[in-house]
């Protein structure tokens, strides 16, 4: 059916409407890699200057409290955020066997989200920030991510709007959720009035703005961490393991129960505060409720699987994949235990904290986004597999081992440190002083960095391996076409 | 008053979901769903390899 013979050629003759649009997924999925690296770096790099602290030589840029958001925002919305735009934008063509729609919106949400990351980049270490955890970047930069996150709306539910298969797949479900709620959070947590082209004051104060904070920032977490990665596990694990979901109706009813209630859980971030009493008991009810959709979503990944465990041995994506699901098991255990107050008040402020977002975000998130995207590079270059099975291989292990060293040092850790914090002697005064404290914590600070040493060593197979894949891939501007109703 | 009404609603509403999926629906009504993901035109290659693999384990 090709005459035209680059992607490229058809855009120019305007033939690409019975061709899926792969060029912007391909962009997003390359950049996701990138940006890991980019991220990852920045936090190894943070990670050594809590054990040396003059590490940069006191450049104000390159501090601590500087770098610490630029890690955060990178890790989270640039190398999470292109995953998830990359996925997105392959599954839903593929389930609804339509092109994107929108046009040049479509690219767009690719140059757009990149000018946004690295205003970030530029913007963080020069100390511009409206000090709100992962709500940093000034109103300049926030406004930006609601005109491309709207533009990300218009392309995503227009592309179902014009489906060709009458039911919506469960994953677009997930992403969907994922699109609105990010557009309704992030407008909501950033209403601000500017002082400046640099500087804004929020429209709420005090205890407020705090739970409109963290009900931005929990649900950052329930929506944009999970929801969207949700919908990758959705479609790429039964992709990867050749079988459907194991459970379709489970599916929906995770789905509802899931987005239902994670959005009450916020006020556990402000237990023991000024936030009212009934409301951080609330926080905490809904997030031990929230254990039950988590592990519905985990089991009904997980049993995928069933009759085809042999798989695992083989295919390291796969691997990947299931690995993530129990991370995200695991975490999803541990955050409701976390969220029970008096729990809470010995993890608190500690690096226990820090294990248990490390847990969900190397863990599940990164590994799922891994192997999802070792399943979307061959398909978008149209060959049969990556590279190197091997470098997989290896990628896997690294990753692995990397997140136990970092969870299990800051377990460590936190507990260590909840515990010397509350110890008080017989007249009523700390039995240990704060720096006695973070002597002790120094070698669990090793430990964590070897973690995340080993972790971002595995991405530098990866990008080897993508690069391989890409350089040996002839076919790779070649688009596919959206099968036909008969 | 307003806010328990709405959580009431929202409760009946999931239950009437539960009840819609588990028990007027059968597992077999979602079976295209399901296999949603498994059925396009760049899996083909793909589907082979995987039987490929299957037989050599």
């Amino acid at each position: 059916m090709e005459q035209a013979t680059t992607y490229d050629d058809r855009v120019a003759s305007g033939a690409t409407a019975t061709t899926y649009n792969d060029r912007v997924v391909k962009q997003f999925a390359v950049m996701t890699v990138v940006w890991g690296i980019v991220g990852m770096t920045v936090g190894v790099l943070i990670a050594a200057q809590l054990i040396w602290p003059d590490l940069t030589y006191g450049i104000e840029w390159l501090s601590y409290g500087r770098l610490r958001p630029l890690h955060t925002n990178a890790v989270i919305f640039a190398f999470g955020g292109s995953a998830l735009f990359a996925t997105s934008y392959y599954v839903v063509q593929r389930t609804c066997h339509a092109r994107l729609f929108g046009g040049p919106l479509v690219g767009f949400t690719f140059w757009g989200w990149q000018a946004v990351i690295v205003g970030a980049a530029v913007t963080l270490p020069l100390g511009i920030t409206m000090g709100k955890e992962y709500a940093e970047l000034e109103w300049p930069l926030a406004l930006l991510i609601a005109v491309v996150w709207v533009s990300y709306a218009i392309v995503f539910f227009g592309t179902i709007a014009k489906r060709q298969i009458k039911h919506i797949y469960v994953a677009n479900w997930f992403y969907g959720a994922f699109i609105l709620t990010i557009a309704v959070l992030h407008i909501v947590n950033n209403l601000s009035i500017p002082a400046g082209m640099w500087k804004s004051y929020p429209v709420y104060a005090g205890a407020v703005d705090a739970m409109v904070q963290w009900w931005y920032g929990h649900n950052a977490v329930g929506f944009f961490l999970t929801a969207g990665f949700l919908g990758m596990m959705y479609y790429f694990v039964p992709r990867q393991a050749g079988r459907p979901i194991y459970s379709y109706r489970l599916s929906i009813v995770h789905f509802w129960s899931l987005i239902a209630i994670y959005m009450w859980a916020g006020p556990h971030h402000l237990h023991y505060t000024s936030l009212p009493d009934w409301a951080q008991t609330l926080g905490m009810v809904f997030s031990l409720i929230l254990l039950a959709p988590s592990w519905g979503g985990m089991i009904n990944g997980i049993m995928t699987l069933s009759g085809a465990w042999h798989k695992l041995r083989t295919d390291p994506i796969l691997r990947f994949m299931i690995v993530a699901l129990s991370f995200y098991g695991m975490s999803t255990f541990e955050g409701p235990m976390m969220s029970i107050k008096t729990v809470n008040s010995l993890s608190h402020y500690t690096d226990w904290t820090i294990g248990h977002v490390h847990s969900g975000a190397l863990g599940w998130v990164a590994m799922i986004s891994i192997g999802s995207l070792y399943t979307l590079f061959p398909r978008l270059w149209g060959v049969e597999k990556m590279y190197s099975i091997k470098a997989i291989e290896w990628h896997f292990w690294t990753s692995t081992i990397g997140t136990v060293l970092y969870i299990t040092a800051m377990w460590a850790a936190g507990l260590m440190q909840g515990l010397m914090w509350r110890t008080f002697n017989d007249d009523g005064t700390l039995t240990y002083t704060f720096i006695e404290v973070l002597k002790r914590t120094e070698p669990f600070y090793m430990l964590r960095l070897l973690g995340g040493v080993v972790f971002l060593s595995g991405m530098v197979f990866m990008v080897w391996n993508v690069y391989k894949t890409w350089q040996n891939a002839p076919e790779r501007n070649k688009a596919v076409a959206i099968p036909q109703p008969a | 008053m307003s806010g328990g009404i709405v959580t009431l609603l929202s409760l009946l509403g999931f239950l009437a979901i539960v009840v819609w999926v588990f028990i007027v629906k059968r597992r077999e009504d979602f079976d295209e769903q399901a296999h949603l993901p498994l059925e396009d035109s760049d899996e083909q290659g793909d589907a082979a390899e995987h039987e490929h693999r299957e037989k050599e384990s």
